[in-house]
């Protein structure tokens, strides 16, 4: 009887192991004091913290991507929720071949991606690299993922009530002010947050495209040659590795709260 | 074609989804005040219609005007129509205060009397203090009387209602079609009620239109297509009826003789050209279980009684007859005081009725 689940218990503790662990180690190494990431611990210091706070050009590089990650997020919540009202709620002449293209970039390497968008850039715009093209990049990458998560959630609810609205007086703009965008808030907000999350972390595309300005991950990338920055970075990565734990607790929380008030407008 | 007194005009309409004809030229009008019914199988095209009248859907020929005003071209929000949804509909981020005060937004109504308006409509529909509660505290019958409500605080010319008591069970059905009955006499609007349940129709209306893909068969008060049925498909779909078909023999004076092969001869009221298929239709309630055969003053066929119901206050028999494929329906009412049985499974008795009481279909 009880040997099945222990069994159990025990894989899921090494599956817990193998996901965090690495993880983990990061905010252990951040409080050691030492330069090098290598067991045994040395002792505890925050200095790495402080060399973080000094360090401005990586300051500047987490500034970069915040606003980046910002204004894709909202960038491509915006192009994506009227595409997928418009697949959801009407039957559209093209609607599968629309809907496949726009879903394309999710299966296409980002590799290929960003070398596409460096030559076009390049060569038929004429533009300088800078934040813009990495944020332009971005936004293409995010707009499927945008799109899954509120058409799953548009999807989810009658379409009657629309009618229902549209009966009782209202236009289609009003319509959407007053019944798809608070329903569709759930969704909206999962946009959000997921395309944030893909920006910020996204390094293959920021890469190819970004100027003299760096976004973080192609900055701590570049910091990789040197050594002696690597706390710095660990104690960076353990900052934001707090800032998310406490952004998805939050989100969680929000949730909670709105399905006890039932009001996903709310939200 | 519209009457003095028509609110809603329905001319040659006809309605296409690609290649399916969903409504196909259909032309009558609606009495104002009337409690009007569209009854029909699922697809037979009444939902298509009662969603152009509302405005979702344009009509692809023909016109519709409501109260003497052309709808082509008008959008829902501009329609003097609400409607009662199947589902509902209640807006699942409002409360049902919110949700009951929806329609009065775009009103020049000021707070207060939108306010009043809500409160008098909660009390119209028996829900005074319920303004508060969220829309997932309601039960089913209060969400309906939650979507009547809102639809009828705007005070619609029409008010449009589809299938609104098909999701409540039996009791509170029978509870609600009586207090929409009341409702209707109270507030005086027009209602266009569609449903697939004929009994409910009967019960509601002050007039039925039976539809079947896509066309009305017959618009009549319920008592006129339960009595006098104008083609087969309506007397089969209003109530049970025994439909037995043959050959005219002789019409005259309103009355025929039919040749029904091995039933014999029958007789029936109506006319039609000797030699004509036609069908007799008679309801079970009218017929009469006996154990020998009548005299000729009465239409009469012999057969076996292969089953019988008991239904409280009635007793159901199904006679099976020779060279009939469907068993003969007869409805018996229970009101001597033993209710006893007065035939067994097995026996062999005559159905019979009077002439008068069957009806002669062309269709």
């Amino acid at each position: 009887m009880f040997t099945r689940p222990s069994a159990l218990f025990i894989y899921a503790i090494a599956f817990m192991i193998f996901l965090y662990g690495p993880v983990m180690l990061m905010p252990v190494f951040s409080f050691n004091d030492s330069t090098f990431a290598t067991f045994p611990l040395k002792g505890f210091t925050t200095r790495h913290y402080a060399s973080m706070l000094a360090n401005t050009s990586m300051i500047l590089s987490l500034k970069n991507s915040l606003v980046v990650g910002v204004i894709v997020s909202v960038t491509a919540t915006a192009i994506g929720l009227p595409a997928a009202i418009a697949l959801t709620r009407y039957r559209l002449p093209g609607g599968g071949p629309v809907l496949s293209a726009m879903m394309l970039p999710l299966v296409i390497p980002s590799i290929v991606i960003a070398v596409a968008l460096l030559v076009i850039i390049l060569r038929f715009l004429h533009l300088d690299l800078s934040l813009w093209t990495v944020g332009a990049g971005h936004i293409l990458l995010c707009i499927p993922f945008s799109m899954t998560v509120l058409m799953s959630r548009l999807e989810g609810f009658d379409k009657s009530l629309e009618e229902a609205s549209r009966d009782l007086g209202e236009n289609a703009w009003m319509t959407f002010v007053r019944v798809t965008l608070p329903l569709a808030a759930p969704g909206v907000i999962s946009s959000l947050l997921l395309c944030f999350i893909i920006s910020f972390d996204e390094f293959v595309v920021a890469f190819f495209l970004t100027g003299t300005e760096n976004t973080l991950p192609v900055y701590l990338f570049s910091q990789l040659r040197f050594p002696n920055k690597l706390p710095g970075t660990l104690a960076l990565g353990s900052a934001i590795l707090l800032g998310s734990a406490l952004l998805v607790v939050a989100a969680e929380l929000l949730r909670k709260l709105g399905v006890q008030s039932a009001k996903p407008g709310d939200l | 074609m519209a009457t003095a007194d028509s609110i809603i005009s329905i001319s040659g309409v006809t309605k296409r989804f690609g290649p399916v004809t969903a409504v196909d030229n259909i032309s009558f009008d609606i009495q104002r005040g009337e409690f009007f019914s569209l009854l029909g199988s699922s697809g037979c095209g009444k939902t298509t219609l009662l969603r152009m009248l509302a405005g979702f859907e344009q009509p692809s020929e023909g016109e519709i005007s409501i109260d003497r005003e052309a709808m082509a071209g008008v959008p829902a929000n501009h329609r003097p129509t609400n409607m009662v949804f199947q589902s509902y509909a209640i807006f699942p981020h409002l409360n049902v205060r919110e949700n009951i005060g929806y329609g009065l937004r775009n009103t020049d109504l000021s707070r207060e009397e939108a306010g009043k308006r809500v409160i008098d409509a909660l009390e119209l529909v028996k829900l005074s203090g319920y303004g508060e509660r969220a829309a997932h505290q309601l039960s089913g019958g209060q969400r309906q009387r939650v979507a009547l409500a809102r639809a009828l605080v705007c005070r619609p010319k029409v008010l449009l209602l589809d299938e609104p008591l098909g999701a409540l069970d039996k009791n509170l059905r029978e509870e609600m079609q009586i207090e929409l009955r009341a409702l209707q006499k109270t507030v005086g609007i027009t209602f266009v009620f569609v449903t697939h349940d004929q009994e409910e129709a009967l019960t509601l209306s002050d007039r039925i239109a039976v539809m079947s893909k896509g066309r009305v068969l017959q618009i009549d008060a319920p008592e006129a297509l339960y009595d006098n049925p104008n083609c087969r498909e309506v007397a089969e779909f209003i109530g049970t009826m025994n439909v037995f078909s043959g050959r005219t023999m002789e019409s005259a004076k309103g009355a025929a003789t039919i040749d029904a092969r091995a039933l014999g001869k029958l007789q029936a009221q109506g006319t039609s050209r000797k030699g004509d298929y036609v069908f007799l239709a008679v309801r079970p309630e009218k017929l009469k279980l006996m154990t020998k055969k009548p005299s000729a003053a009465m239409n009469a066929i012999g057969g076996v009684v292969s089953a019988i119901s008991y239904r409280g206050d009635r007793h159901h028999f199904l006679v099976k007859a020779e060279g009939h494929d469907r068993p003969i329906s007869v409805s018996q009412q229970n009101d001597s005081e033993t209710s006893a049985t007065p035939a067994k499974v097995g026996s062999k008795v005559w159905v019979a009725w009077p002439h008068s009481a069957g009806r002669l279909l062309s269709n």
